[in-house]
């Protein structure tokens, strides 16, 4: 079997134009590949790649991405591609329509090879909550390999594909590409367009790329972005080339250290390998101040309020009247509405919208959302003060690295301290992005998170790259 | 602080129209307080700001172009579980 696939998609580029392997062999190899694999990361294989991979034959290699293994999360809709959300609820789904980021990825002839894994309606942070089982770690099966892109982060990580696309609304991209050693980048909330997202909290969800380096991070980043009017919430700011920074100079750099993100929840060998690269930063000139920044303590009881509400709002369509799984029992409106519901969906996702209702409920309303709305603008401007002032703001993307499959499960609360450093990214719309600077003693990757201002993703890549390119003998 | 009871739990499952058995409600309720005691934070955070953000996205609401997309009745047909001729069958849902 070849193993073109574990190089970046530079490399395969360049083998697809010298004329030394063709589409039709990556796909064969990403299949092969899925076939030999133990780590559950697939929930649906395309069929029709091989079909795909063929058509491609003789035409103009005419962009970076051309004939590139892609995997998608299975909440993105893939028109005649089951699109599950890895439940029960959703088992039979088989979407009539791309998701916009689809489109474009069929523009530029990349080639999908399948749905991935994920935490249940992309509720959890360890592949733990899908009702397809979970997504084992390729660096060891027995832990968790992050959630909720946990297949996408897999795969990309184990070199069955290049690169995927997961989505983030509290940290689903960055815990796992922490957790698995990779580059995962949440974009700006309205780069990229929304539409065909199964929805979990409108206004915290974007979709972003997961790849091994940071230069095919911008290059995926480059074609999925831009204006949807689609999406109503989608940016008319105009898509510049993601990579233009990259290899440029960092000295003129400001960054700043939230206090917090290197604060007692943070374990020691994680702040430790955060600290060596802000020491080789400082050696290269970089200005680098540690602050203080207001309220990121609340950042769970927000994300709790916030995404819960929502998503207990947008999960109501799930009624097994119009679409998705159905009890056959002929019964009651009311009684049939709700078996339907506690039999489609799993715990976690019952445990979240039964809180999301509470919270939007008579008084509390006003107690908790609105208050937490006022809280999340209060959060944002702290962020917008830091920027006036500092160019990138960066920690680490967890408070930890890996742990075993099962620790969490159990337990409500834990598994949202996972995004305790995230969440306050996607709470102000902010780009971010998980990078790996490391190892712990046990031999686990440590992530660092480099946080832009709106829009600056290509700041963000331009640090990542040099980091990436320095980090020396800590090179995951 | 225990926030909701056992009977809070159906009431509240009730609104997530969710059916709860014995079991069920046994479970949820130690989890459902521990959530919301760490939502209680909120409650008790000082803070100046009287605007709400509901989204980072500062759009307004614009009209779509009116296109429309066809789709064709045997693609929704295909997708259905139970059909009948051209008919979707769907679960009788009437109250007596």
């Amino acid at each position: 079997m070849t193993n073109y696939l574990s190089l970046s998609v530079k490399e395969i580029h360049k083998l697809l134009i010298d004329k030394k392997t063709v589409p039709l062999d990556l796909v064969k190899e990403a299949l092969e590949k899925i076939e030999n694999s133990n780590l559950n990361s697939f929930i649906t294989i395309n069929e029709s790649a091989l079909e795909e991979a063929k058509s491609l034959e003789g035409l103009n290699i005419d962009n970076p991405l051309f004939g590139i293994p892609v995997a998608i999360k299975d909440n993105i809709s893939t028109k005649n591609l089951r699109t599950t959300c890895a439940s029960h609820m959703l088992e039979n789904y088989v979407p009539l329509y791309d998701a916009t980021v689809i489109e474009k990825i069929k523009e530029k002839h990349m080639i999908i090879i399948g749905k991935t894994n994920m935490d249940e309606f992309a509720m959890g942070s360890t592949g733990e909550t899908s009702y397809f089982g979970n997504t084992l770690s390729p660096l060891d099966n027995t832990l968790v390999p992050g959630g909720s892109s946990s297949g996408s982060a897999a795969s990309v990580a184990a070199n069955i594909v290049p690169v995927a696309l997961g989505s983030d609304t509290g940290g689903s991209i960055r815990q796992p590409s922490s957790f698995c050693g990779i580059v995962g980048l949440k974009p700006t909330y309205g780069r990229v367009s929304r539409y065909g997202l199964i929805a979990f909290a409108s206004s915290l969800d974007q979709i972003g790329p997961i790849t091994r380096n940071v230069y095919d991070n911008a290059l995926m980043l480059n074609i999925i972005s831009g204006m949807d009017e689609k999406d109503q919430t989608s940016s008319e700011k105009e898509v510049e080339d993601f990579t233009k920074k990259i290899g440029k100079d960092i000295k003129e750099l400001k960054i700043a250290v939230p206090n917090f993100y290197m604060g007692n929840a943070i374990n020691e060998e994680v702040k430790n390998s955060v600290k060596n690269i802000i020491n080789l930063l400082e050696q290269q000139g970089v200005k680098i101040d540690y602050i203080d920044m207001p309220y990121l303590e609340y950042a769970i009881p927000l994300y709790q309020t916030i995404a819960l509400g929502e998503a207990s709002s947008n999960l109501a369509r799930f009624d097994g009247i119009k679409y998705g799984y159905s009890t056959e029992e002929t019964l009651d409106i009311d009684t049939f509405v709700k078996k339907t519901r506690s039999i489609g969906f799993g715990n976690e996702v019952k445990r979240r919208i039964m809180i999301g209702s509470y919270v939007l409920s008579g008084k509390n309303a006003d107690k908790y959302y609105i208050k937490a709305l006022k809280l999340r603008k209060e959060l944002t401007n702290s962020f917008k003060k830091v920027f006036e002032k500092y160019d990138l703001i960066i920690g680490p993307t967890n408070t930890n690295v890996a742990y075993k499959l099962g620790v969490k499960q159990d337990d409500a609360l834990k598994s949202f301290y996972d995004d305790l450093l995230t969440i306050p990214v996607n709470m102000a719309g902010l780009p971010a992005i998980s990078i790996p600077i490391g190892y712990n003693s046990e031999k686990l990757p440590i992530g660092m998170h480099i946080i832009g201002n709106y829009f600056k993703e290509d700041v963000i890549y331009q640090l990542a790259s040099y980091i990436e390119e320095n980090r020396g003998d800590a090179k995951c | 602080m225990e926030m909701l009871n056992k009977n809070d739990v159906y009431h509240v499952a009730n609104l997530a129209k969710l059916a709860l058995d014995e079991e069920d409600a046994e479970k949820y309720h130690g989890q459902l307080n521990d959530i919301l005691t760490e939502i209680e934070k909120i409650e008790t955070v000082d803070i100046k700001e009287q605007d709400i953000m509901i989204s980072s996205s500062n759009n307004t609401n614009r009209f779509s172009n009116g296109s429309t997309t066809h789709i064709s009745k045997d693609e929704v047909l295909a997708r259905a579980s139970r059909t009948n001729g051209d008919f979707i069958v769907v679960s009788s849902v009437f109250n007596d």
